[in-house]
């Protein structure tokens, strides 16, 4: 079953063309990756599917509902979670409050919300700092809040956008097994990120931009066969270190 | 903490109750405008402190309640309670409506739109005749200077109740998510226009309530009067010296400004103007984030922001 379906979209900033006739498909409880140069627009993407920017022309349906004019809140609510390339944390609210905001927004009251405040601090393993202000966690820390709050609205599709960016090796592991646990959970997941590892780990399907062009879909190995891909992004020297 | 925070709410109460069996009638006056101020601050800090943005418009609530209700008991002959429920009604509904396309806007620019908006509504009230027109509106001389004390007392503590209710609700934490980062607030299901409508609303209803006990008060009011500017830098002013987004702080601002003007025109009348100027640059070198802002920084949990509130783009 198709959960999210992007047909012929494009944006324009003034006149600069960044996303031209992006179409492609996510099939439900798949993990498919998305990567690209800086400047490809992949953040612009998210940001169309989200709807935090609307597109110059084509459809994003969700769930078969067109999102187009939706505002991101709605969308939210639909059950499209995301997180930012920049972490974004509210810095005025307790680590806690951060996820019970969004549960609360989902519709959770009372004991409900409070369990599952617990859960989603457990999963993302910051149970133990879950009266600290937001604003004095670490980058891993706020990585994970930031994930765990998107966990928190119950999404039927997870948009992370370099949630790996800026961890160390350790932080790096866990996070990758954090997301395998997510993708055994059956969350469709599009992950946006420049560390191939994490890439060719977790995803069943890779999609590349390129310039505003999407110039491979498919199967992790298959795309980093693609010559068009390594002349793009990865670099002849990739393959060959493989 | 809780505990020691009720404590001093509740002996300042009692102080504030028991003030005029203490002091003398001038005292009783300047306490009356003291609470005033502190509810005006507090209704200032629903959308300035939590919410992050710092209007420059919010004396035109005050003006409007003053006017309406003025003109509903003056025209209509409305008894004035009635005629100030309608005047606090209507000017939170407008509130509400105006907050729709002005909260739109951010940093800068929605600071402009409601200083424009406050300048616009004494324009427009200056002009109909239905609010007096320029010349102003008489009221009947009613009530005590005791009186007016205890329910300008009411309602900063009304104020001051409603604001801990928000603070300590998801409601506020909506609003403080806002604050912190908006786009981030609509990517976990927040409808902010609605939430940042129903804080300027609010804002409003609380500034109109006071301009409806002012007028009354002072029996004779007029457009220049209730719509002056330097009533929004006062609250303004009061909270940033308190601690924007926090309960107390309007409360704390108002006290300390109202005093120190006290304590200024007793060497020169033109010495409190000094006295507010070298106020805000106090407040904005060295203590950003206020009084209680300041206190509570580090001591982890909500709290108000890094900065007071932010200038954003």
């Amino acid at each position: 079953m198709t959960i999210l379906q992007v047909e012929n979209l494009s944006k324009d900033f003034g006149g600069l063309r960044v996303l031209e006739n992006i179409t492609f498909s996510l099939a439900a409880g798949s993990v498919v990756g998305l990567i690209g140069p800086n400047g490809a627009g992949k953040s612009t993407l998210v940001n169309l599917i989200a709807g935090a920017d609307r597109p110059t022309g084509g459809e994003i349906l969700f769930a078969s509902r067109r999102l187009a004019g939706l505002p991101a809140w709605r969308v939210a609510r639909l059950g499209l979670a995301r997180t930012f390339q920049i972490t974004r944390v509210f810095t005025d609210l307790s680590l806690g409050d951060n996820i019970r905001l969004a549960a609360w927004t989902r519709g959770l009251r009372g004991k409900g919300l409070e369990a599952e405040v617990r859960r989603l601090a457990d999963l993302t393993e910051l149970s133990d700092k879950i009266a600290k202000p937001s604003r004095d966690l670490t980058l891993a820390d706020q990585k994970r809040l930031q994930l765990a709050r998107a966990l928190a609205l119950k999404p039927k599709l997870l948009l992370l956008d370099e949630v790996m960016a800026g961890l160390n090796p350790s932080e790096l592991d866990r996070a990758i097994q954090l997301l395998a646990k997510l993708r055994n959970e059956g969350i469709t997941m599009l992950v946006i990120e420049h560390l191939m590892r994490v890439i060719m780990n977790i995803s069943d399907r890779v999609l590349v931009l390129h310039q505003g062009s999407l110039i491979a879909d498919g199967p992790p190995a298959e795309v980093v066969a693609s010559s068009q891909v390594q002349e793009a992004y990865l670099g002849r020297r990739y393959v060959q270190n493989r | 903490m809780k505990n020691k925070s009720l404590i001093i709410a509740v002996l300042a109460l009692l102080c504030a109750f028991l003030l005029p069996l203490l002091t003398n009638d001038y005292i009783v006056q300047v306490a009356t405008e003291i609470a005033m101020y502190a509810a005006l601050a507090a209704g200032w800090n629903l959308i300035g402190g939590i919410t992050g943005y710092p209007s420059f418009g919010n004396v035109a609530f005050f003006g409007l309640g003053a006017m309406l209700a003025g003109a509903f008991s003056v025209n209509w002959h409305w008894p004035y309670w009635l005629a100030g429920i309608v005047a606090v009604l209507l000017t939170g509904v407008l509130g509400f409506i105006l907050g729709l396309p002005i909260l739109r806007l951010k940093g800068h620019y929605f600071s402009i739109a409601t200083l424009a908006l406050a300048e616009a509504t004494l324009a427009i009230v200056t002009n109909l005749q239905f609010l007096g027109g320029g010349k102003g509106t008489s009221l009947p001389l009613i009530g005590s200077p005791l009186l007016f004390y205890y329910i300008m007392l009411a309602i900063a503590c009304l104020s001051a109740l409603i604001t801990y209710l928000i603070v300590h609700s998801q409601y506020g934490n909506t609003l403080l998510a806002i604050k912190s980062d908006e786009s981030a607030a609509q990517a976990v299901g927040i409808n902010t226009v609605l939430a940042k409508s129903t804080a300027f609303a609010l804002s409003a209803f609380l500034g109109s309530m006071v301009g409806v006990v002012y007028a009354i008060w002072q029996s004779y009011i007029d457009p220049p009067t209730v719509f002056e500017p330097g009533i929004t830098v006062l609250m303004l002013v009061m909270t940033m010296i308190g601690g924007a987004g926090t309960v107390a702080g309007p409360i704390i601002g108002a006290l300390i400004i109202g005093i120190m003007t006290q304590l200024a025109m007793a060497v020169s009348q033109n010495a409190s103007s000094l006295i507010l100027g070298l106020a805000i640059i106090v407040v904005v070198l060295f203590l950003p984030q206020g009084i209680l802002g300041s206190h509570r920084s580090g001591k982890g949990g909500k709290r108000p922001g890094k900065h007071s509130f932010s200038w954003r783009g």
